[in-house]
């Protein structure tokens, strides 16, 4: 009975456990839901961020992406300028200019037409891709606007010579002026109908119009100088042929007075001969005795005979050594001997006018020299000082080393020559115009045949001079290489 | 002797022709079996065919025009490599010039019955085949295994027809059974998918059409991503530059978006399937590295890889396409010889996936044996 009573209970009971176990179950599982749709929530935000992050990225990677590609863009046509430049560098023919750019290098800068027309002659110098009726019409175009090219470089697109060429043809174009700094050569026309072109190709395409504007400059330049130096080389030419002319003309005459005055020696000897010999033999009485007046003067005529026959010896001579009818025998020879001979033989003449000789002569010193031309040379300068130095003077002889060289000097302390004479006085007949020289007997040959001698034997001859101190002259020999 | 010779020459036919003789009959004296030419759209294929029977002779002879080529670490846009084949390979093929489905799936079935030993196929489809009809075609007659690959081109690059095989010289649909020979075939994309992954809603595979995104016009994807650079975007047809990743069983391919219709639909190449899950994707360098240094190569000297191209996948890439060539060629281990073409597009069976899977962006590592 107790049993059927408590069997309902037990079952409410345990009923009522079950419903309050399901309640906490489900109120766990809720939690649990809610736990979920947080992550949930969390994991869509962190997926959202991501996406936002993504627009970043790809964005970025754009810009990226189109930076590098105008970088490489840019060190393309870099590469491309510098190739076309170094093509174009050694061209020095205008007409070759534009056969460096060819149909590549025109694609390679962005286009796929190209025109150049010269605006000097309106002759097409380039073309790729344009018909002739077009570059007929473009050629009148241009004719009409060619003052408004002057100063550009590329045309805008708002003048009025690039609108009506693109409203003529419908034409996406470029066009460009080839310019030097002062001459218009041409203009470029590019064409490429599928895209515009960046600033970085404007940029391109300004540099090569510049390039060639500058390059057919240098060639304009080039050409000029080339005529330039033809005509100079031309006038050289002349002026030499000229001048070879004038040379041979000289040394025809020169040769024409050797000659001349050789012959004139030579016939003049004779007669001379003949008369001084008749003149001495009247004046040793050998064709009688003379009256004193007549022997005087026949003297006189002797003595005039004996200038003449000097003269004309020492004439003969220069006129031998001009035309090298002399023969020069240069040897070995010790040049202080010579010295100390000569002035033995003229020290009679300087006691005369009582000239004190100063020697400043090393003991002995072999040179190369003709003993006896050199004698003439010592003669000469040595009778000269004497001739030109006044009683109670001073001649110097000295030798002086110089290299290979010994100089000899003679001073001496007489009148001395005028600054605007002393250039001509190796001229021959050249005599100084002076009071005192008018005084002085003499031809005006001496010097000559001494400069004649020097020269002859490849040395150098000078003089130096002061009026009232005196003159020294100078001459030089070549020591012997013992000696050296 | 060596395997396989290869040899490049960028001059014009005759003389391109004359040059590769020369090198090729400096290492190999015997006649030629199997020759195998890869040439730009410059050169004329009967030329070049009467002027390689002529010098070289081959028994057997297949020819492809490719816009680039891939000689080592190098893109060429003008030339032709030969590849000359030292190996007793056998190779059987099928030529279908005619764009006509029965054709097509009668001329497979009598080629797979030709067909004893195992094969590698390797096919190459014109412009006027319907690559997606082909494909199932394919699947149906040869199955989807991973021994199936090749690509095919969405436009002519020349005047001249495409392909030669012997005697014969045509566009068409050319597949070549390569058997007795050690192939091991892999894809590799480099691309990283980036932000929410969004659903291709309705998508017009014949006409390679993706008609809704996330139930909202294509084209929104890009304007959500790129935001104020969409219309730059858009105007300078830069879409192709971020494909889409689809993920599909752990296998992933790539989509690319060749245009925008004015509808906000997007026009694609690739295998895509109704309700896809999809992800933008940009190319990353890193991840090519990881790919390449992940591929298991035995360190055989005999070795050549054949790359397979895209033309899309050079777009995206621009200057970084030799680069990553050169990156290629400099991390395989030994100094294998690498050779390559490009196609519009590839393909290369999944047996995961059970098709065969288009593919414009990725790459394909062919490593002959």
């Amino acid at each position: 009975m107790t049993g059927v009573f408590l069997q309902p209970i037990i079952l409410i009971s345990s009923l009522f456990f079950i419903i309050i176990l399901l309640i906490l179950y489900i109120f766990s599982k809720l939690k649990t839901i809610s736990l979920l749709k947080e992550k949930i929530y969390d994991l869509n935000k962190t997926i959202d961020n991501l996406d936002i992050q993504a627009k970043l990225i790809v964005k970025t990677d754009l810009d990226a992406k189109l930076y590098q590609e105008e970088a490489e863009d840019k060190l393309k046509k870099l590469i491309l300028l510098k190739n076309l430049i170094l093509s174009l560098m050694g061209v020095l023919d205008k007409e070759k200019i534009f056969l460096q750019i060819d149909e590549k290098i025109i694609n390679k800068i962005g286009f796929d037409k190209a025109l150049v027309l010269s605006l000097e002659d309106f002759n097409v110098k380039l073309n790729f891709g344009f018909d002739k009726e077009f570059i007929e019409e473009i050629k009148n175009i241009i004719y009409l606007h060619k003052n408004f090219l002057k100063g550009q470089f590329l045309i805008p697109k708002e003048a009025k010579l690039y609108k009506q060429i693109a409203n003529k043809f419908n034409l996406d174009f470029n066009i460009g002026v080839i310019r030097g700094r002062e001459n218009l050569y041409g203009i470029f026309l590019l064409s490429n109908p599928n895209r515009e072109i960046t600033f970085a190709e404007k940029e391109v395409l300004t540099i090569i119009f510049m390039y060639i504007g500058q390059c057919l400059d240098n060639i304009k330049l080039f050409e000029e100088t080339y005529k330039m130096r033809e005509t100079l080389e031309i006038k050289i030419k002349e002026r030499t042929q000229e001048l070879i002319k004038s040379l041979k003309e000289i040394e025809r005459i020169n040769k024409a007075k050797s000659d001349f005055i050789s012959t004139l020696s030579h016939e003049l000897r004779t007669p001379l001969t003949s008369i001084k010999g008749f003149s001495s033999l009247l004046i040793e009485n050998k064709f009688g005795k003379l009256p004193l007046e007549a022997k005087n003067r026949l003297e006189k005529i002797d003595e005039n005979i004996n200038k003449l026959v000097d003269m004309v010896n020492t004439l003969l001579d220069i006129s031998r050594i001009e035309s090298k009818k002399t023969e020069i025998k240069i040897a070995p020879s010790d040049i202080v001997s010579l010295i100390n001979e000569i002035v033995d033989f003229l020290t009679p003449q300087m006691q005369t006018k009582n000239i004190k000789c100063n020697l400043e002569l090393p003991p002995s010193l072999i040179v190369y020299m003709d003993r006896s031309l050199i004698e003439r040379v010592l003669v000469n300068l040595l009778n000269n000082a004497i001739k030109f130095t006044q009683e109670q003077g001073k001649i110097d002889i000295k030798i002086k080393r110089e290299d290979k060289s010994a100089i000899i000097i003679i001073s001496d302390t007489g009148c001395g020559i005028e600054k605007e004479n002393i250039d001509r006085i190796f001229d021959e007949f050249f005599r100084v115009n002076n009071p005192i020289n008018m005084q002085i007997k003499g031809s005006g040959l001496g010097l000559s045949l001494v400069k004649k001698i020097i020269e002859s034997h490849k040395e150098k001859i000078w003089v130096e001079s002061e009026i009232g101190k005196g003159t020294t002259f100078y001459f030089t020999l070549k020591i012997k290489e013992e000696n050296v | 002797m060596e395997e396989f010779i290869i040899n490049f020459s960028e001059k014009e036919t005759e003389e391109a022709v004359k040059e590769i003789s020369l090198k090729i009959k400096s290492t190999f004296t015997e006649s030629i079996k199997i020759f195998f030419v890869f040439f730009t759209p410059h050169y004329n294929p009967t030329t070049l065919l009467e002027n390689i029977k002529y010098i070289l002779n081959p028994e057997f002879i297949f020819g492809l025009q490719t816009p680039y080529l891939i000689f080592e670490d190098k893109i060429i846009e003008k030339g032709l490599i030969s590849l000359c084949i030292n190996k007793k390979i056998d190779i059987k093929y099928n030529f279908i010039k005619e764009n006509n489905q029965n054709i097509i799936e009668s001329s497979l079935r009598k080629f797979s019955f030709k067909l004893i030993e195992k094969k590698f196929f390797l096919s190459l489809v014109s412009k006027e085949f319907n690559i997606y009809e082909v494909l199932r075609t394919f699947e149906w007659v040869f199955g989807f295994g991973s021994n199936i690959f090749g690509g095919g081109f969405l436009k002519k690059y020349s005047e001249y027809p495409s392909k030669i095989i012997n005697n014969d010289i045509n566009d068409g649909f050319l597949t070549l059974a390569l058997s007795r020979v050690d192939i091991n075939i892999y894809k590799i994309s480099g691309f990283l998918a980036l932000g929410k992954p969004f659903v291709i809603n309705k998508v017009l595979q014949t006409q390679r059409i993706i008609n809704q995104i996330n139930n909202m016009e294509p084209i929104d994807i890009f304007k959500n991503y790129f935001e104020d650079r969409f219309e730059f975007l858009k105007k300078y047809k830069l879409l192709n530059l971020y494909p889409f990743i689809i993920k599909e069983k752990n296998e992933s391919y790539l989509i690319s978006i060749v245009d925008s219709l004015e509808d906000g639909s997007l026009l694609y190449i690739g295998d895509i399937k109704k309700n896809s899950k999809a992800n933008i994707a940009i190319y990353n360098p890193g991840i090519l590295y990881d790919s390449v240094k992940n591929i298991k190569l035995e360190k055989d000297k005999e070795t050549l890889l054949i790359i397979i191209n895209t033309t899309i996948r050079k777009k995206i890439l621009k200057n970084y396409a030799e680069r990553e060539i050169s990156f290629i060629k400099n991390s395989l281990p030994y100094k294998y010889k690498v050779i390559g073409f490009y196609l519009d597009y590839s393909f290369l069976g999944n047996e995961i996936l059970r098709r065969i899977i288009l593919d414009s962006v990725s790459l394909i590592f062919i490593f002959l044996k």
